[in-house]
């Protein structure tokens, strides 16, 4: 039984890691209706500039917030100067998606052709451990995970309590609409990949320090699950993002603990489907109205 | 006719004019190597590097080239090969499945002009690339450890890297020798990490150990502290591993911060600069010093032959990336051995065709006879235009072909000092001939 | 030429026709709107059941390999085996995937689904030998009637074998896309919706085309297996389908031709060309550029030329009597880009096509209404409370969280009347409409259509009965010519079923003529003539409000539901669109008709239904409703 709850309790940490990347992966498409496939290896991007900062002499913890600027920077240039053009001539839903995943390969094969196929890893010491229940803790993971809580907060407050916040929801629900009532709709969708992008470049690097080595595949991988949590919670809803981030890490890590380990993403991507068949909007998606379903 | 037709008609014609021009440069290509018989002539010969240089094991590629490239250095330092002063080494990428493996030795054999000889295949592609390279007729060393290869019947397959079962048993005999009962098999689950495991098992049992959980680890997972938690719970005092570094790196940080260290026992896949400096990191570089031990195919760091590839090594560094990881590294100096055999194999045989040399290949490393013990390409060839017979014994020890055309070799047991990964403490040594007798004990 | 480049040629040929193969199937379900990303796993499902069924038992080879089955039947029954595989596989996971989720989401499921696929059969190495994969396949009769072939030879004629199974696989593409079938599954990838109202069985038909497409995915995988005898889990990474997706973005999608030189360019020519550069850089880099490469076409294909090398063809069908009958090829011609050819359609060979096609019964009293003032059409009320209710709706009841949207609305529709539905925005009538006609399900009440209930009936099973909508925003299908959006609208056609289209060309294509008569009539009738080959989302907002009129026409309907049928056109255009209703109306048709154009109302309808805030205020004639003081409140109020 302790396992179990070691388990969980795992999966806590696990969720940290996912919950950042779906907020920022979700607040994007809600804005914009774009998937957008090349935010895994904008991932891996970001935790690479961060390691190159690292290696240079730069700690840790402020080259993660040169990573999130990076991703911000970055993401909001590949909005403005790909999809958007793309958008602009009238580029059909599907296509737009090859756009991404064309965006996604560019970025991904440039990042092993400048720094090869090898392996990284940051100049960072685990620090003292804490042991809560039956598990320990390293100073990094509790880091991750505060970082994970104070990330949650912020763009809690921004949504709730800041007149962007409320823009970003507005255009999130009906863009003609914010637009005539005199949202700087086209604005709100630059701050919205920034934003995304931001988030993108902090998952990026806590899961670099999660993983402890990784090389230009790090989002590749990741990505997928962080999809299946942002779809779990309902594409757009912020809040449903980080309950399917929770849902995903512990439950795998559960069920990893309870049976074999090697099923342990099968039965995340299991999970995903399974909900999308009985509530295709999501857990949390009683407004997310048009989203996903053919009728 | 409107744009749209226009356009059709100028495609047309472009793509059948170049399906044309392809289509005859191929045709025009000499394919592979002399006809047998015909007169050597003085053309750059080349051997063929037929590994994965890019997917999972893009690593192997390079390391196998480094080795290749060491050898041929010596081999046109010395003259070349018989009348053909240039001899070169050439890449293919199998790209690490075997459905693109296919075309790409097909490829090989078909359009390469002078291939003499090939480095590979390798096991994610080898039982589907050996049969095209020997229906080729070309001599091939492959560093593929699959148990197919144990009995094969290809004529032009010869291998002195042991079978993947081997290393299994090497690793339960050194478990043995330092008293663990208990061990945990913790291995990632793609191809090649998966071979050693079924010898593993099998063998340490039989030696009267237990194997406490047998763990196949999805590879490049976030965290893998359920399977830790997993495994710690069975109470192992030794750990067998292979994986790719950042999976490693991962799972051993996660035991360190749970758990006290337990001895690491890695296969021959564990050894090298990336996953040392990775799990170095993870689990701090004084207890990679004390817990992790590698075993892997025997190589003599010294000695005449070793000094030969290690001056070569230095002189072609400029063309491999980070050469110093090589050093010490069997792989790299089976292939410079394989090269070397084949170079000689083809000097006494007066022939670089390999219809005629590959007969030679066993003759060059027969111990016996009068023959002369070489060390190197220009000793052996001085020997050879003398009219002596020789044994060639390379920075991999002694080679003898068994009638499969295997030379499984010994093993050794090194540690890792990680404020210098160039020199690997050995600890021990096991010899083939032990790790036979555990196979056949153990009926594997 | 040498045996090692004979080899090499023929590996690369069988390569070609096995990407085809795979591309061909690939862009069939693409073009039907179906996102499969998953399709690699249907090569892979398809090789390994040849593998497992070719190979021996699995204690040969001193059991270097685990894996199922084993039986060593003999060519061809794995490869006919490996596509029921396929098919068998494809049937469920089409079918729960595509019922619920829309082309982004359902995308994203595939390739969750490949995943899946790859992990579980590394995981279970019992099944397939795990990620090691397998090995040492026999090649089809190499050990029977083959034997003794020289293997140059043999893979010569495996060559052939491969172009065989290339053309066969041709014939059943090309005969489902250039079907009625072929049309209606373009019709799903522009618009679902429309298509639903039109009655074609939206997930029915996605369904079986993912399943007609993994049977030919399945069997691409088999014909690869067969000859290069590995399988790997490395060799149907979920990448693989986006190498497939660039050829077909490439060479042109929903073009068979174009996909045949998309696949001769990348996978084939792309992958195998740079076999040939001399390796230069540090380890990985030339894969690395080549991905990049990949991922540059996707961009500069979309920007430049995003119909790609070869453009999906426009489909011409020329008036009858224009063209010289020849042959029945003539009937239906292909052409690429050029104007037809019009010939006055009145040359008299057209079939009876004028007369509309309303169900006899209730055209009783219609002939005097569209020219009758309003004066006689208060005295028709009586005569309007007698006849035949066509659809009636009792006590409808919609929520949408906390908002009743529709609230216990009642009312009917007689035959052969029309009725207009109007009240301030909000009102709740679109929900009215799409309640009517199935994209909605109601809460509670009845709506009953000849007497049978449809209500919460999904929406192209409604349309079969006869009741036909057009929607609020148009709703063409843009990448089909006008022609074709009007032929897609004929029910009952021979050729939109599977079996139809494979086997029975001859005989849609004869029904296909008289509904193309049919459709000039119309196009006649509407002024549309010259734009008749004319893609649909070439044209402007009124033009595509007539294509919709026309369409729904087409339709055969009993009763036409027009969501705002006058919303953003011109006052010229609404004059004539007003005037074929009214022809319409004349012709006996019944109509249930929102509009906010009150003048139109009141021109058209003989009662009408007046809603506010989801209930119905006021129902009666026109001038009846003018005079209530609760419909002006809710007007002006609203």
């Amino acid at each position: 039984m302790s396992l179990f709850v070691t388990s969980i309790a795992f999966g806590v940490i696990t969720a940290s890691v996912l919950a950042i990347g779906a907020v920022g992966f979700t607040l994007q498409a809600g804005v914009t209706n774009i998937v957008n496939f090349a935010y895994g290896s904008t991932m891996t991007a970001c935790a690479l500039i961060a390691w190159v900062a690292n290696q240079a002499g730069l700690n840790l913890w402020l080259a993660l917030v040169l990573a999130a600027l990076f991703g911000a920077v970055f993401t909001a240039l590949l909005n403005r100067l790909i999809y958007v053009p793309f958008s602009r001539r009238g580029t059909g839903v599907v296509s737009m998606i090859y756009v991404t995943i064309g965006a996604g390969l560019i970025l991904e094969y440039a990042l092993e052709a400048i720094w090869g196929p090898h392996y990284f890893t940051y100049l960072q010491s685990n620090g003292a451990s804490f042991h809560v229940l039956s598990a320990t803790f390293t100073t990094s993971q509790v880091a991750i995970l505060a970082i994970a809580v104070a990330t949650m907060v912020s763009v809690h407050l921004l949504l709730t309590r800041t007149q962007l916040g409320t823009a970003m929801r507005a255009t999130a629900a009906n863009r003609n609409l914010a637009r005539n009532c005199g949202i700087n709709t086209e604005r709100v969708v630059d701050i919205a990949w920034a934003l995304s992008g931001a988030l993108c470049g902090i998952a990026g690097v806590v899961l670099a320090v999660n993983t402890f080595a990784f090389t230009y595949t790090l989002g590749e991988g990741f990505v997928v699950i962080i999809f299946a949590a942002a779809v779990l919670g309902g594409l757009g809803q912020p809040y449903g993002a980080m309950a399917g981030a929770l849902i995903v890490g512990v439950v795998s890590e559960a069920a990893a603990g309870l049976t074999q380990p090697e099923y342990k993403d099968v039965i995340a991507f299991a999970i995903l489907i399974l909900v999308l068949l009985v509530r295709p909007h999501g857990v949390f998606s009683e407004l997310s109205g048009r989203r996903g379903v053919v009728r | 006719m409107n744009s749209a037709t226009r356009f059709t008609t100028r495609t047309t014609r472009t793509v059948v004019t170049a399906a044309s021009v392809l289509a005859l440069t191929l045709a025009g290509c000499s394919g592979s190597g002399p006809t047998a018989g015909a007169s050597e002539g003085t053309y750059p010969v080349v051997f063929g590097v037929f590994n994965p240089f890019s997917g999972g094991e893009a690593a192997f590629g390079p390391e196998k080239m480094a080795g290749c490239l060491t050898a041929v250095n010596l081999i046109n330092h010395a003259g070349g090969l018989l009348t053909h002063k240039q001899v070169n080494c050439q890449s293919f990428d199998d790209r690490d499945d075997p459905v693109d493996a296919v075309p790409a030795a097909e490829q090989m054999v078909a359009t390469t002009s002078h291939l003499v000889g090939v480095v590979g295949p390798t096991s994610d592609s080898g039982t589907a690339t050996a049969p095209i390279i020997n229906r080729a007729q070309i001599t091939m060393f492959s560093d593929s450890g699959e148990r197919t290869f144990d009995h094969t019947t290809l004529k032009y397959f010869w291998r002195i890297v042991p079978p993947d079962e081997d290393a299994g048993l090497a690793m339960a005999l050194w478990a043995k020798t330092k008293g663990y009962t208990r061990a945990a098999a913790v291995f990632g689950n793609d191809i090649s990490e998966q071979g050693n495991v079924p010898a593993l098992i099998k063998g340490y049992t039989y030696l009267g150990g237990t194997i406490t959980i047998n763990q196949a680890v999805a590879l490049d997972a976030s965290s893998y502290r359920s399977e830790v938690a997993q495994m710690l719970a069975t109470n192992p005092q030794a750990i067998f591993t292979e994986m790719d570094p950042q999976s490693a790196a991962t799972y051993f940080s996660e035991l360190a911060q749970s758990h006290p260290l337990i001895p690491i026992v890695g296969t021959a896949g564990t050894e090298g600069p990336d996953w040392w400096k990775a799990v170095g990191q993870a689990i701090g570089p004084q207890n990679m010093k004390t817990y992790y031990v590698g075993v892997q195919p025997y190589v003599n760091p010294s000695g005449a032959a070793w000094s030969k590839y290690n001056d070569s090594l230095t002189q072609v560094g400029s063309q491999i990336q980070n050469p110093a990881q090589y050093v010490a590294d069997p792989y790299a100096m089976a292939v410079y051995d394989a090269v070397t055999v084949m170079g000689l194999a083809m000097t006494a045989a007066h022939s670089t065709n390999p219809t005629v040399y590959n007969a030679y290949v066993p003759k060059v490393v027969a111990a016996g006879n009068g023959a002369v013990v070489v060390h190197d390409f220009a000793d052996g060839k001085i020997a050879l235009d003398q009219g002596k017979s020789i044994d060639y014994v390379g920075t991999t020890g002694p080679i003898t072909f068994n009638q499969w055309h295997n030379s499984p070799g010994a093993f050794e047991v090194n540690s890792v000092d990680p404020s210098n990964l160039n020199n690997l403490p050995l600890i021990t040594t096991i010899s083939a001939a032990q790790v036979a007798a555990l196979a056949k004990a153990a009926g594997i | 030429m040498s045996t090692a480049l004979q080899f090499y040629l023929a590996t690369a040929l069988v390569y070609f026709g096995v990407d085809l193969i795979a591309c061909w199937a690939f862009n069939m379900q693409l073009r039907a709107g179906v996102l499969n990303f998953a399709f690699i796993v249907f090569q892979a499902a398809g090789a390994y059941t040849q593998a497992v069924l070719t190979l021996g038992p699995q204690t040969n080879n001193s059991g270097y390999q685990s894996y199922v089955f084993g039986n060593e039947l003999p060519f061809p029954i794995p490869m006919v085996i490996a596509m029921a595989v396929g098919a068998a596989i494809a049937l469920p996971v089409g079918w729960l995937v595509l019922r619920r989720l829309d082309r982004d989401l359902h995308g994203l499921t595939f390739i969750v689904v490949s995943l899946i696929a790859t992990r579980l059969v590394e995981i279970q190495v019992n099944w397939f030998n795990g990620p090691t994969g397998l090995s040492l396949i026999p090649q089809p009769l190499s050990g029977t009637v083959l034997a003794n072939v020289a293997p140059q030879d043999y893979s010569w004629l495996y060559v052939a074998f491969t172009g065989v199974i290339c053309v066969a696989v041709y014939y059943v593409v090309h005969r489902i896309t250039s079907s009625p079938l072929g049309r209606t599954l373009r019709s799903l990838d522009d618009n679902e919706p429309a298509a639903a109202a039109l009655g074609k069985a939206v997930t029915a038909n996605k369904v079986m085309i993912f399943v007609v497409g993994g049977a030919l995915g399945a069997l691409s995988g088999a014909v690869l297996v067969a000859f290069i005898g590995a399988w790997a889990p490395s060799g149907w990474l979920y990448s693989e389908t986006f190498v497939l997706a660039a050829a077909i973005i490439i060479g042109g999608r929903g073009n068979n031709l174009g996909v045949l030189i998309g696949a001769a360019l990348v996978p084939v020519g792309f992958f195998e060309g740079t076999r040939f550069l001399p390796a230069f850089g540090p380890p990985g880099l030339i894969d690395a550029i080549q991905w990049m490469a990949i991922g540059l076409l996707f961009l500069v294909f979309l920007w430049f030329r995003p119909i790609g090398i070869l453009p999906e063809r426009r489909r011409i069908f020329p008036p009858p009597g224009s063209a010289p009958k020849t042959s029945r090829w003539r009937a239906l011609r292909w052409g690429i880009g050029s104007a037809p050819r019009l010939a006055v359609a009145s040359a008299g060979a057209a079939p009876a096509a004028s007369a509309p096609r309303w169900p006899a019964g209730q055209a009783a009293s219609s002939g005097r209404l569209s020219d009758a003032p309003s004066a006689s059409r208060t005295g028709r009320v009586a005569s309007v409370v007698e006849a035949v209710a066509l659809l009636s709706v009792t006590n409808l009841r919609r929520g949408f969280g906390g908002v009743q949207a529709v609230d216990d609305v009642s009312f009917e529709v007689p035959a052969g009347q029309t009725i207009g539905l109007i009240g301030p925005n909000g009102a709740g009538k679109s929900t009215v409409v799409s309640l009517i006609a199935g994209a909605l399900k109601p809460d509670s009440g009845t709506i009953r259509l000849k007497g049978h209930e449809i209500a919460g009936k999904a929406p192209h099973v409604i349309a079969r009965q006869g009741l036909v909508r057009t929607f609020q925003l148009s709703s063409q299908f843009s990448s089909l010519t006008v022609m074709e959006n009007l032929l897609t609208a004929v029910p009952g056609q021979r050729g939109d079923t599977l079996s139809g289209a494979l086997f029975s060309a001859r005989r849609w294509r004869h029904q296909e003529r008289d509904s193309v008569a049919r459709a000039w009539e119309l196009l006649r009738r509407f002024e549309m003539v010259p734009k008749a080959s004319e893609y649909a989302g070439n044209l402007s907002g009124g033009q595509r409000r007539l294509v919709e009129v026309m369409r729904a026409l087409m339709a055969e309907p009993q009763l036409l539901l027009l969501d705002e049928p006058m919303a953003g056109v011109s006052p010229v255009l609404a004059e004539q669109i007003e005037a074929h209703l009214a022809t319409l109306q004349a012709e006996g048709l019944a109509m249930l008709i929102v509009e906010h154009e009150l003048g139109v109302i009141d021109r058209l309808c003989q009662s009408v239904v007046v809603m506010a805030e989801g209930k119905v205020i006021a129902q009666g004639p026109m001038a009846t409703i003018r005079r209530s003081q609760e419909v002006v409140d809710a007007y002006i109020g609203a």
